[in-house]
């Protein structure tokens, strides 16, 4: 079966999402984006996802999470209002990336350095409250590098296992945190209050090549396993809506 | 024709764009509508370029794009309260990025909580709004919005003071002359800013009459008596998408982006200065503009598929 990096990302995350759960994917976003199409076309029917659009029927995939043609086939339309409500009142899933992603799966999209001379002013985070409040999220980033993966983020955008410095757990009434990172070289867990595990390393990709490109030690399992690929009626369901190829480059 | 139920004295709120703005002050503070590239009140926003307003403190929607990139771009912005900014899948937005790496503007670190329930305050005529998950995390934190209450049994409320904007520049379909406003499609938090501002402009891309107003009335999205002034701009959110309308113009809006970035390697960049010329100060009036673009047939494109 011949897929990219990102198509693999793609059936990784949508494995996890259940059916008849409410989700959220944020904006430029076509990854996790596709994860929810893929799993209502696959394992899960009556997974909703939710937004500014509540479940688009896209029968292609934009490259703009607020394209008009998203609308026009939607069960329902929200604004602003709906989403700072669901924001506080929580959902089932949501989707995070950013320009800092540490060992605890604190998320920074805000800046690189200090807030008076950043070296990366980013782009900001528009929703972080579902990182508190959904019961959990899935971190992803197109590329895995030493640079992104770093061992303490400089801003917390979204609080990973521990908020404001405490476990979740004691945090009761909120939601677990990160459940995955996926990137292009592996799957990764965390543990609760705990740090960032390797679950798999994709096809093809060595331990070495993980380790150097993180910049944090990681856990290694003795034998770790290798990501389950993607199958052909995913890659032809997911290649019938991505038609113009968002997904094909690497 | 059917008869208009109206009184024939009731004012009309459709005004030129130059009368709508007329009173807006160095130093304002200015919600944006719309949602990254689209809905965006780009024809507003570039008079006020081209009037050379400064000093503006924004308030964009949770998620921002061109309008408050090129405000900032061009010198006008002292603060903004930023949530996301940027071009999404065609990358960060430079003058923001700039910006903040230079410390040119003060960037309030902010989110979609704090923005929302800020201008909610700002509706209700509440000093602040509380908001839970502000508690939490490293956004906020330095933007002195935060606010702590403790009730009387010890219980604490964590909320957002108020953020009102003295005008919201928001762009939207259609209008009739009494200031009714329907969204097409997609309304994002224009509602919400039209309740918060002091002041209201709407540009729209069409007027429709009253008496259709009236036939859907379903179909409003925004009072009349929360608007101040209508302007008929067609076209008015390009490069932006009009929901429903046209599509954003991704050629143009790429244009923009590599303008924009130059400033990076030299501020005094010949290519922004060129964009500034061609689509802000050189055109005289939004036909200009349109012909500028790339006139009727680049219309035609940015319209498939989307009306």
């Amino acid at each position: 079966m011949n897929y990219t990096v990102k198509e693999l990302m793609v059936t990784v995350l949508a494995r996890e999402l259940n059916d008849n759960e409410v989700g959220y994917v944020g904006a430029a976003a076509a990854i996790p984006l596709m994860a929810c199409l893929l799993a209502q076309r696959t394992h899960a029917p009556g997974l909703i996802l939710s937004g500014l659009v509540v479940n688009p029927r896209a029968e292609v995939l934009f490259p703009s999470a607020f394209d008009y043609r998203y609308l026009t086939r939607a069960e329902a339309w929200a604004d602003c209002w709906d989403i700072f409500v669901e924001s506080e009142r929580g959902v089932d899933f949501m989707f995070y990336s950013g320009i800092q992603i540490d060992q605890r799966g604190n998320v920074n999209l805000n800046r690189v350095g200090p807030k008076s001379q950043p070296r990366l002013q980013g782009p900001g985070m528009g929703n972080s409250a579902l990182g508190i409040n959904c019961r959990r999220f899935y971190i992803y980033h197109a590329r895995h590098r030493k640079e992104t993966f770093v061992p303490e983020v400089d801003f917390i955008s979204v609080p990973g296992t521990l908020v404001n410095g405490r476990p979740r757990a004691e945090l009761a009434v909120y939601g677990r945190g990160p459940e995955l990172c996926v990137t292009p070289l592996a799957v990764m867990g965390f543990e609760e209050g705990g740090t960032m595990r390797v679950k798999s390393i994709h096809p093809g990709v060595t331990w070495e090549q993980l380790q150097q490109n993180t910049g944090f030690p990681l856990d290694s399992p003795s034998t770790p396993s290798v990501t389950g690929q993607p199958t052909e009626e995913e890659i032809s369901v997911l290649r019938g809506i991505d038609r113009t190829g968002l997904l094909r480059s690497d | 024709m059917i008869a208009s139920s109206d009184n024939s004295a009731r004012a009309s709120k459709v005004k030129a764009i130059a009368e709508a703005l007329a009173d807006l002050q160095d130093g304002a503070v200015i919600s944006l509508g719309g949602m990254t590239f689209h809905n965006e009140p780009a024809a507003l926003v570039r008079y006020l370029v081209k009037r050379r307003v400064s000093r503006l403190t924004l308030i964009p929607p949770p998620s921002a794009a061109y309008c408050a990139d090129l405000l900032i771009g061009a010198g006008a912005v002292a603060r903004i309260y930023a949530g996301h900014v940027s071009f999404e899948h065609m990358g960060l937005a430079p003058n923001f990025r700039r910006a903040g790496e230079l410390g040119t503007v003060d960037i309030v670190e902010a989110n979609e909580a704090l923005i929302i329930g800020g201008l909610l305050a700002a509706a209700q005529n509440l000093p602040a709004y509380p908001v839970s998950s502000l508690a939490f995390g490293d956004i906020g934190k330095t933007s002195g919005l935060i606010k702590r209450y403790r009730a009387e049994d010890g219980e604490e409320l964590v909320a957002v003071k108020a953020l009102k904007p003295d005008l919201a520049l928001i762009h939207a379909q259609q209008a009739d002359s009494f200031g009714n406003i329907r969204h097409l499609g997609g309304a994002f938090a224009d509602v919400i800013m039209a309740r918060a501002a002091r002041k209201v402009v709407v540009s729209v891309d069409e007027l429709v009459s009253p008496e259709q107003v009236r036939k859907e009335p379903w179909r409003t999205t925004i009072p009349g008596y929360l608007v101040d002034a209508v302007v008929e701009l067609p076209w008015g959110a390009h490069p932006a998408a009009s929901h429903g309308r046209y599509n954003y113009d991704q050629d143009h809006l790429r244009d923009y982006l590599a303008a924009a970035q130059s400033l990076r390697k030299d501020k005094e960049s010949a290519s922004w200065a060129d964009y500034l010329q061609d689509y802000l100060f050189g055109p005289e009036d939004l036909s200009q503009y349109l012909e500028r673009i790339g006139g009727e047939r680049k219309r035609a494109r940015l319209s498939q598929g989307v009306n």
